[in-house]
């Protein structure tokens, strides 16, 4: 039974189920409602007619009229009644006999003659909105099981159309191009999503190609003057010293810098839809410690649920990096303060600050190998991937302020 | 040879400068393309060594303006990958590149080679009943089949004299005219170079005797 129904209702979607389904209750009760009114008000008029006309009867008609008028509207009018005369003679039931009926007596000729029996019909009420109902429903099955095949017929030309178009795409990723069009919305949703998606994968492609090339480009330099330096010494050409020893192991540097940076860059996916002040917090809980053991107070002010767009983890390397560099620059006693609300994501610390030059140079990869440098060339980095801008304000003895503006 | 280095990379520049310095060649280096065209169009060089990527002017823009102005020798210093930069850059007139990071040897032996082109080019030839003889310009040396004959800078002059004009009689008095100093001015002074000449070389018929008119070259010259 279920599977019956699985198969009846396979590729359906939830909004059609649940259309289909409000539908046949809708029809069903508006079916019985309907016929209940309809069927009340016929019963109500006939009745009172009936009543009317039992009347009338009783007054003013003869015996043999009256009772040849009851049998013939008992029967005309199928309603059900019953007749018997006081002297017994006289008796007339319906093919159903009333039930629960109204009693009168029949007066003719001044005199009462017998009582008549009338069934409200009320109970009729059920079977008569049951065959309505089994018809009704009936239609609508069919209706259903017509548009279900009818479907699901169409839904396989279309899937064999949509299977064609993603092993052609599995094939040759390059030259896709969907051009056939689809009868339903979904398939037509579903080919855009994958244009849409393609579009994507290509621009990510190029980016790490281009991102690829740009290393082995950058790389290049670097690697030229180790060669060079090395071979100068291995063929005697030059003679060892501390200065090419210094050379060697920056241009070394250059190099590990760099391949950071392509990781860096190429490993953001800034599409994450996340809590900013979550992550915030959390990044200063993990490294609260640290900062306490320093003596450095850490402050914050967060506004709470600040959604981003973003790649969780390379913005919590961002906040790492800001809170490292102001842990490292900050002496013991002086504060650290963070700050999140819906534009700004501050770090802020009362540190050594830096020079104009060092602050100028801040977000070039470092040519010297602490490290911090290569840290804020970082954050730049993966700021940049978010569509964020970064600030840095910074005074010699006074402290550092780094601002993330969130909404480019 | 004189080498024109373009390199910004200062320790790049540094390095090979000093490497080709060693090889025994002149080198000018520069770290941007304005200075280095500035020195080429004053002085002559017979090869330019030039990185591709610069601040600045391209690395293409300078090798064109270059090419415009000389047929220097010129090698590309490049990190670009690829076949189609390098078609480029040959379309463009280089004679080669070394891609980076590159060994030092590749360097020197490609700047040996263009020297030993250079030498060629700079080189007269002509051959006379199979034999080859070479006049080296640098060296002013000459060769029979690469084997180095033992003549002096006057005779050498006469030689290269007489092979410029091949078929034609030349006069005494064109060869003093040409070819000595008016100190050793006098007909048979000719005659005993010319003499030396045919024992030297042991070639009795490179250079002919015109009865009564001066002398013939006999050799063929080629390239």
């Amino acid at each position: 039974m279920r599977n019956l129904f699985d198969f009846l209702s396979q590729g359906l979607s939830r909004s059609f189920k649940v259309t289909f389904t409000i539908l046949f209750i809708v029809i069903n009760v508006a079916v019985i409602t309907v016929n209940t009114v309809y069927i009340n008000a016929t019963i109500e008029r006939q009745n009172v007619s009936l009543r009317k006309m039992v009347e009338h009867l009783i007054y003013y008609t003869d015996e043999e009229t009256a009772l040849t008028y009851l049998e013939h509207y008992g029967h005309t009018h199928e309603i059900y009644l019953s007749y018997t005369s006081v002297d017994g003679k006289y008796t007339i039931v319906t093919e159903t006999a009333p039930s629960n009926g109204d009693t009168y007596h029949i007066i003719i000729e001044g005199e009462k003659h017998g009582t008549l029996v009338i069934d409200n019909a009320q109970s009729d009420l059920f079977m008569a909105n049951l065959t309505y109902l089994i018809v009704i429903n009936a239609m609508l099955v069919s209706l259903y099981v017509v548009f279900l095949l009818y479907f699901n017929h169409q839904m396989k030309k279309q899937n064999t159309r949509i299977i064609k178009d993603m092993r052609h795409l599995q094939k040759n990723i390059d030259t896709v191009n969907f051009t056939q069009a689809y009868d339903f919305e979904e398939f037509s949703q579903i080919e855009r999503a994958f244009e849409a998606t393609i579009r994507k994968i290509k621009a990510l492609q190029k980016s790490h190609r281009d991102a690829i090339e740009g290393l082995a480009h950058g790389i290049k330099t670097p690697l030229t003057i180790i060669r060079g330096l090395v071979e100068g010494i291995a063929q005697n050409r030059i003679e060892p010293n501390e200065a090419i020893n210094t050379s060697i192991e920056e241009e070394t540097q250059r190099i590990s810098a760099l391949i950071e940076k392509i990781i860096e860059g190429t490993m953001t996916d800034a599409h994450e839809v996340l809590d900013m002040s979550e992550l915030v917090h959390a990044s200063i809980e993990r490294q609260r410690r640290l900062f306490e053991d320093k003596g450095i107070t850490l402050h914050h002010d967060i506004t709470p649920k600040i959604i981003v767009k973003g790649d969780n983890d390379a913005l919590r390397r961002v906040l790492e990096h800001l809170l490292q560099n102001s842990l490292t620059h900050t002496p013991g006693g002086k504060s650290v303060t963070v700050r999140l609300n819906e534009t700004h994501l501050e770090v802020e610390d009362k540190g050594s600050g830096m020079t104009k030059e060092t602050l100028e140079k801040a977000f070039e990869r470092a040519k010297s190998s602490t490290g911090s440098g290569v840290g804020l060339a970082i954050v730049k980095t993966i700021v940049d991937t978010h569509g964020f801008l970064i600030d840095i304000d910074s005074k010699i003895g006074e402290g550092t302020r780094v601002t993330i503006r969130l909404r480019s | 040879m004189r080498i024109l280095l373009l390199e910004d990379e200062k320790k790049i520049n540094d390095m090979l400068t000093l490497y080709i310095r060693q090889e025994g060649h002149t080198v000018k280096s520069f770290l941007h393309a304005e200075d280095a065209l500035k020195a080429f169009a004053m002085e002559g060089y017979d090869l330019v060594i030039s990185d591709l990527m610069l601040d600045g002017m391209q690395g293409e823009t300078f090798i064109s303006r270059i090419r415009n102005q000389s047929d220097a020798y010129i090698i590309v210093l490049t990190a670009k990958v690829g076949s189609e930069p390098k078609l480029s850059l040959l379309r463009k007139g280089v004679d080669d590149y070394i891609t980076k990071p590159f060994a030092i040897d590749e360097v020197l032996l490609k700047l040996r080679n263009i020297e030993r082109r250079i030498e060629r080019e700079h080189t007269d030839r002509f051959t006379h009943k199979g034999d080859i003889y070479a006049i080296k310009e640098k060296t002013n040396r000459i060769t029979r089949n690469a084997v180095s004959v033992n003549l002096n800078p006057t005779e050498i002059k006469i030689i290269r004299f007489l092979m410029k004009h091949p078929g034609q009689t030349l006069s005494r008095d064109q060869i003093i005219g040409h070819c000595l100093s008016e100190s050793e001015a006098f007909d048979r002074i000719v005659d005993t170079y010319i003499k030396n000449i045919r024992r030297k070389l042991a070639d009795k018929d490179l250079i002919e005797t015109v009865y009564g008119e001066g002398y013939r070259f006999k050799g063929v010259r080629h390239a």
